[in-house]
């Protein structure tokens, strides 16, 4: 009797939606970096210009303001006061912008996490 | 890493938008991040997918940010994009091939800007080649 043999593709469809998620989170960050870019306080542009995005490993992205600049503010300019709350920023220099550009980024990319998976899901083949 | 501002492939895909529609390359089309105070609509290269390692052909997504003070403008400038590029096929750039295009799914409303207009995002994958066709 002929031997009865399957071949599993389990392995290669984890890897593809590995990938895929990656692939999804890449975008979700690059959005955010764009969305938090139109928001951030402008004054002289240095914390606009000091905004970056990287892709540090697999399922790791990050998008960061102020580590490049000498003057350590930009956590101060996110959050709106100092870390203890002592002295709130009242008025941001351009109108519009403020506190939270990077959260509010964040979240609106994240309230359609549904949007990206769709994009990108549908792709993954085994 | 930082943003492609001046990705080829999307500022070849601009100028043929620009070439066969109603855009205006640096009027109301332009390639890279949203700046303040401009109203128009600014292609912004996605993350996208590996290229096939057999064929070399490239998957490129590109997303089309509308940024108008007036909301209705804005959708009205993504709809034509999406008019223009969903499923057209087999057409040439100035550097590229392009076998086909897609859009990833309809206009997104993304908030508004730090002067409250309205951001709206249409992403679409660009499918091509450089050059040449595949026979």
């Amino acid at each position: 009797m002929a031997g009865v043999r399957t071949e599993s593709n389990i392995p290669r469809f984890k890897k593809a939606t590995a990938d895929a998620a990656d692939l999804l989170l890449a975008k979700m960050r690059n959005d955010a970096f764009v969305l938090s870019q139109a928001k951030v306080p402008y004054e002289e542009g240095d914390l606009k210009a000091s905004g970056k995005q990287e892709r540090r490993k697999l399922h790791s992205h990050r998008v960061s303001y102020g580590e490049s600049l000498s003057d350590p503010r930009a956590a101060y300019q996110e959050r709106g006061s100092r870390r203890d709350g002592s002295h709130v920023v009242r008025n941001y220099t351009t109108a519009g912008t403020g506190k939270n550009f990077l959260k509010n980024a964040a979240n609106t990319v994240i309230g359609k996490a549904s949007m990206y998976a769709k994009q990108v899901m549908g792709g993954v083949k085994a | 890493m930082s943003n492609a501002i001046d990705n080829p492939i999307v500022r070849d895909i601009c100028h043929f938008l620009a070439d066969y529609s109603s855009f205006t390359m640096r009027e109301d089309l332009f390639v890279g991040e949203i700046p303040r105070d401009t109203d128009g609509v600014y292609a912004i290269a996605d993350p996208s997918p590996e290229p096939d390692k057999e064929t070399g052909i490239i998957y490129q997504d590109v997303s089309f940010w509308s940024r108008y003070t007036n909301d209705a403008t804005g959708w009205d400038k993504l709809a034509e994009i999406y008019n223009f590029f969903d499923r057209r096929h087999h057409y040439a750039t100035d550097q590229y091939f392009i076998h086909f295009s897609h859009a990833l799914g309809q206009p997104e409303d993304m908030d508004r800007d730090a002067q409250n207009a309205k951001l709206i995002k249409l992403s679409v994958m660009f499918i091509l080649n450089r050059d040449s066709n595949i026979s």
